[in-house]
């Protein structure tokens, strides 16, 4: 049997609106996006809308919905958490830490860290929001 | 003038040059995050004591069905707004004590927060718990 092989032609011409829809793409992400950092634990933030922009410097604690909490790579307990607290070194004479809490922890148990907090003379703690527009 | 030249046609193969651009374009839809984080920074003070008999102190409580009440009395989040806006207009120094029951979710307490905030409420205390122990932000 013999098939009947036809040769088309190959033109690239027509697969360049793609590429530069592509190219526009990447610059975009390239351009809007930034990178995520993994963290320890799952946190999805409160939204607010009077916050400030964070401040890299900050040691950064998390708490997780269901109570645990983590800080750089690994989940602590609340004592530890109060520990490393203590041991925060003072930024322009204010010692100060970032709490990124999900927003469906718990509102009592925040408020209570918070007062142990100010014990240990930590001045401001920074809750991690996301920008609500709204 | 004619220049005699022989026109040689040269192919280049772009495929893997959009090979590599697809990749590129996955890993930076992969990697980028579009949220915007923002702090909202609380100032801490020692714990003090005050009698939640205090006249002159408005204490709200956040209840885990979203009730939320002021001198123990429930009201709307609204009518809270206008109340203590009315208090405040008259003594902007005005105290307010912020108390969540345990269950109720930090976003709940945040929201309200803000609000007094808008409000340009600037004495608002988190009260641990009922027996009246606090810390100011």
């Amino acid at each position: 049997m013999h098939l009947k092989y036809e040769k088309k032609e190959y033109h690239f011409e027509t697969l360049l609106p793609l590429v530069n829809i592509v190219f526009l793409l990447l610059i975009f992400f390239l351009l809007a996006g930034s990178f995520q950092t993994p963290e320890p634990l799952e946190v999805s933030s409160p939204q607010a809308s009077i916050s400030i922009e964070e401040a890299r410097e900050v040691a950064t604690f998390f708490l997780s919905a269901d109570g645990q909490y983590a800080y750089q790579d690994s989940t602590i307990s609340k004592q530890q958490l109060l520990v490393l607290a203590a041991q925060l070194e003072p930024i322009q004479g204010n010692k100060v830490m970032r709490l990124k809490a999900d927003a469906a922890a718990d509102a009592a148990a925040v408020i209570v860290l918070l007062d142990e907090l100010a014990q240990l003379e930590i001045t401001e703690v920074r809750i991690v929001t996301l920008a609500n527009d709204e | 003038m004619q220049l005699s030249g022989s026109k040689s046609k040269i192919r280049v193969n772009l495929t893997p040059l959009i090979d590599v651009v697809f990749i590129l374009l996955i890993f930076f839809m992969l990697v980028s995050s579009f949220s915007q984080w923002r702090e909202l920074p609380l100032e801490l003070s020692t714990a003090t004591s005050v009698s939640n008999s205090n006249p002159s102190i408005s204490f709200v409580v956040l209840q885990r069905t979203e009730v939320i009440s002021l001198n123990k009395q429930a009201i709307t989040l609204k009518e809270l707004l206008e109340i203590l806006s009315a208090k405040l207009a008259v003594d902007a120094k005005h105290q307010i004590m912020l108390r969540a029951e345990q269950g109720v979710p930090l976003q709940q307490l945040i929201s309200v927060l803000e609000k007094l905030k808008a409000l340009a409420a600037n004495n608002v205390s988190l009260a641990k718990n009922e027996v009246s122990q606090s810390n100011a932000p």
